[in-house]
């Protein structure tokens, strides 16, 4: 056993670097950033083509915005506080199976498509991992 | 001499290519995170020959299985060909500079900078750093799928069912 971690001591020092350096990126983009209303910003590529208020929603309705992706339709629907992929052309379809999400600082990302959105906003003080 | 390499040389590019194909097909949890197989043999041949073979497989490889996927000259293939470039010179300068590291902290860092070079090109492609949130999900399996990659290299290396670089003649 001794040896062994004589022989790994500096792999597990790499290892915990690297896990170190992952955290710090995680926090970074997963730290709320400001205050306010909950805000979705949908991107196809850089140019932003919608921007929600998820707050001022309804409670019981769920809206949804059919968007022209780069390879094909994608379809966000969106609800008081939430929204998600609700239907995409991509092959895998992670976009669609990450579901609702509804905390500030959450991406969803199709990459097939070229969609995104990003969360911002909201009164949640609390770090999501 | 060199007619032997070249069929070493290619006999592990068909390993590799047929390993990638096959772990296209286990279900992945985490967008971009495929257990990497391949890069198993890309790592024997980095330590069992040189940086020239396993650069041979590495990229060749990509270019293969996206031209068998049919995606080849678009992101997939993009990112994985970044994957695969940075993650053999990262490896390469870290065996060759970090003395201290074995093969498995070269394989940590192999596997670091293949997700670090996949989602800088995919906030290429997209135009935004939405991507980045993967990040670190990515890391922390693909940190394990390393430790596992060197696992597997390390029991093939030690075998010694490979032949020696001098049995095969200069290149």
């Amino acid at each position: 056993m001794k040896a062994f971690l004589k022989k790994h001591l500096f792999d597990g020092i790499l290892a915990l670097l690297l896990l170190c350096s992952t955290i710090a990126v995680m926090l970074y983009f997963l730290w709320p950033k400001d205050s306010g209303k909950l805000t979705a910003k949908v991107y196809v590529q850089s140019e932003m083509v919608l921007q929600l208020k998820l707050d001022e929603l309804s409670e019981n309705e769920v809206e949804s915005y059919p968007l022209n992706g780069k390879e094909g339709e994608v379809v966000v629907e969106a609800k008081y506080r939430a929204i998600r992929i609700a239907s995409s052309s991509c092959p895998s379809q992670y976009c669609v199976n990450q579901g609702w999400v509804s905390k500030s600082s959450i991406s969803i990302v199709c990459a097939h498509n070229a969609v995104s959105i990003i969360l911002e906003g909201g009164d949640s003080n609390e770090v999501v991992l | 001499m060199r007619v032997r390499r070249l069929v070493y040389d290619a006999v592990f590019l068909a390993m590799a290519i047929a390993l990638g194909i096959a772990e296209s097909y286990i279900p992945n949890f985490v967008p971009g995170v495929k257990l990497g197989l391949a890069n198993v043999v890309v790592l024997i041949m980095l330590y069992g020959f040189g940086v020239y073979e396993a650069a041979f497989v590495s990229i060749l490889r990509v270019f293969v299985v996206a031209l068998l996927r049919g995606n080849i000259f678009q992101m997939p293939f993009f990112m994985s060909l970044a994957g695969a470039i940075a993650s053999l010179l990262v490896m390469f300068l870290a065996k060759h500079l970090l003395k201290m590291l074995t093969i498995y902290g070269v394989s940590l860092l192999g596997s670091y900078f293949h997700c670090l070079a996949q989602c800088l090109v995919a906030v290429i492609f997209l135009e935004n750093w939405a991507i980045m949130y993967y990040f670190p999900f990515m890391v922390l399996l693909g940190m394990a799928t390393g430790i596992l990659v060197a696992f597997l290299s390390e029991r093939v290396l030690k075998s010694n069912i490979l032949p020696s670089n001098q049995s095969l003649g200069a290149r």
